[in-house]
């Protein structure tokens, strides 16, 4: 039946009783409680649709009793309840859930509470439906209710198939002790909790966890319940065997395992150490390729500019031979034709003394650039279209004066115009020239002229 | 029955052992090659080290090098035009030095690659 609830609704749906939906719902809510108590489906879990009053009734019973009628009697109960009104339907859903309880069939007795309650012909129908308080009551019978059945329910499951007396369980245990070595904590583990509960079947043993150790090294066994017990369940078991033997076995079965314990960790530190070498025999092999790399880049630069370096001197020397040659020759030439001289002393006087070379070459001291030849080229270009102007332009009569070393610059050009008027004054300082002698460096002349 | 065992037992600690000495050869020998590559790492940087620095020398000598030779072409440059001009003039037929114009492409010049240490009074010109 789809009924579209609200919030509130909702919320008294799970206090007031339970709409009559078919027992299809029941189930479902049954499957979806919570794990612990589906599989034994014990008393109604809190989120079934459950009539307070039928529920607590129950309860009281379930905690008082511990008979249990006949089984028959519930199971008539259950058809003849499921006409009455709603009201009555929370003892359906419990006489259910009970039923569905018997057929799990892992625990007998633990049904007989519930089955008493219905058998009593169900909780009286007019017991008004009480305040919050009394929900919080109900809820906390609820638990302890769920706890008892939770505990009795692990019990159950630990028990052997079928042994539900005692003491079959205990000589059952004995006889899988000595030959099965790893189950032999997990025995000592279930003996334990059989002490503290009353009756209960023998659970079946938790599986050990298997141990790492028992691969390649071979250890003799030195006590009977030693050999390669698992690690995890070893100090569970440890105060239970220190119980049993007296202290000086006692001292030795700790002194063994903490022996264990060390070996273990020494393994683990031993292989921690083997796979750290390995990484870092992979990581140097990285690192030394990488360093090769850079060396071979490295000398090849290198020798690239031990060229370069022998290049560059041999130009120098060759140059430095040819300005020689080009001055001897400038020389000649004003020795044999006064005219020159005339001019290249006018020239030393008008020519502004500059200094010397190094503002040409200002990125003389340059940074070491990769790109080391294109920079050649490129200062290459410059200073070659620069002289060819100069050329061009400075026509007769600019002379440089030998004996200094400096280089034509742009003011040449203003020298041109001023050259021509000169022309004329040549003629009278020939004649003055003339009678002074021995031609010498015209410079001389001129300083002496000034 | 038993002695089968035994010599299976025997066999077993033989293989054990063998494994033991395997793995601590093998553990030796990783020791070993750590050690040298650390060695081959520590030489090759000091090899890179000592190229970088020989080169940065040589790059900054070639850069003043360069320079002087952008000079001196200059000054033979200009030296040339003089002594063209003179010649005009004069009439006489002086040598004019040709300017070498395997500065532009040195690597032109034949000569023989023999390594030149970085001489210190290259600087003093």
């Amino acid at each position: 039946m789809d009924r579209v609830f609200s919030v509130d609704e909702i919320a008294d749906g799970f206090w007031s009783p339970h709409p009559p939906i078919g027992l299809g719902d029941e189930d479902e809510n049954e499957g979806a409680a919570p794990p612990f108590s589906s599989s034994a489906g014990g008393p109604p879990s809190k989120t079934m649709g459950m009539n307070r009053s039928a529920s607590e009734w129950a309860f009281q019973q379930f905690l008082q009793e511990a008979a249990a009628p006949a089984h028959a009697a519930t199971t008539v109960q259950s058809s003849s309840s499921s006409s009455r009104h709603p009201a009555k339907n929370d003892d359906v859903v419990e006489i259910k859930r009970s039923h569905h309880y018997s057929g799990v069939g892992v625990n007998g007795h633990q049904q007989q509470p519930h089955m008493a309650a219905p058998a009593a012909g169900g909780p009286p129908p007019n017991i008004p439906i009480d305040s919050e308080d009394y929900q919080a009551f109900l809820k906390s019978k609820l638990e302890l209710a769920c706890a008892a059945v939770a505990l009795t329910r692990v019990k159950a499951q630990e028990s052997a198939a079928a042994a539900p007396d005692n003491g079959s369980q205990g000589s059952n245990s004995s006889q899988m002790g000595p030959h099965l070595t790893q189950k032999a904590s997990g025995r000592d583990s279930s003996k334990l909790q059989e002490k503290d509960t009353t009756g209960g079947p023998v659970g079946v043993p938790p599986l050990p966890a298997i141990t790492k150790k028992f691969g390649a090294q071979v250890k003799s066994t030195t006590s009977g319940s030693s050999g390669e017990q698992s690690d995890d369940d070893e100090a569970e078991g440890e105060n239970e065997a220190t119980q049993t033997l007296d202290p000086t076995d006692a001292k030795r079965m700790r002194r063994m395992l903490s022996n264990r314990e060390s070996a273990r960790r020494s393994r683990r530190r031993k292989q921690a150490h083997l796979t750290e070498l390995e990484t870092q025999v992979s990581q140097l092999r990285v690192e030394n390729s990488s360093l090769l790399k850079r060396l071979t880049d490295i000398s090849n630069k290198y020798n690239e500019s031990a060229v370069d370096n022998r290049v560059l001197k041999a130009d120098v020397e060759t140059l430095r031979a040819k300005v020689k040659m080009a001055e001897e020759t400038v020389k000649r030439v004003t020795g044999l034709n006064p005219l020159f001289q005339a001019v290249s002393e006018i020239s030393t006087v008008g020519m502004p003394s500059f200094a010397a070379s190094p503002e040409t070459s200002p990125d003389a001291a340059v940074p070491v650039q990769d790109d080391m030849k294109q920079h050649y080229y490129h200062h290459n270009q410059t200073c070659m279209q620069q002289p060819q102007d100069d050329r061009i332009q400075n026509g007769l009569g600019d002379h440089l004066p030998p004996a200094e070393q400096n280089v034509p610059t742009n003011s040449n050009k203003i020298e041109r115009t001023v050259s021509l008027q000169r022309v004329a004054s040549l003629e009278h300082l020939q004649k003055r020239i003339r009678g002074a002698g021995a031609p010498g460096p015209s410079a001389t002349q001129g300083a002496r002229e000034q | 029955m038993d002695e089968r065992k035994r010599k299976r037992k025997l066999s077993n600690r033989e293989s054990a052992r063998r494994s033991r000495m395997r793995k601590q050869q093998h553990l030796d020998e990783l020791i070993v090659q750590v050690n040298q590559i650390q060695e081959e790492n520590k030489k090759v940087r000091h090899m890179i080290d000592g190229a970088t620095q020989r080169y940065l020398n040589f790059a900054s000598e070639n850069n003043v090098l360069r320079a002087q030779v952008a000079e001196l072409t200059d000054r033979l440059r200009s030296l040339n035009s003089l002594l063209q001009i003179a010649s005009e003039v004069s009439g006489l037929a002086f040598d004019i030095p040709d300017i070498p114009d395997t500065l532009l492409e040195p690597w032109q010049l034949p000569c023989p690659i023999q390594p030149i240490p970085a001489s210190a009074d290259v600087f003093q010109c």
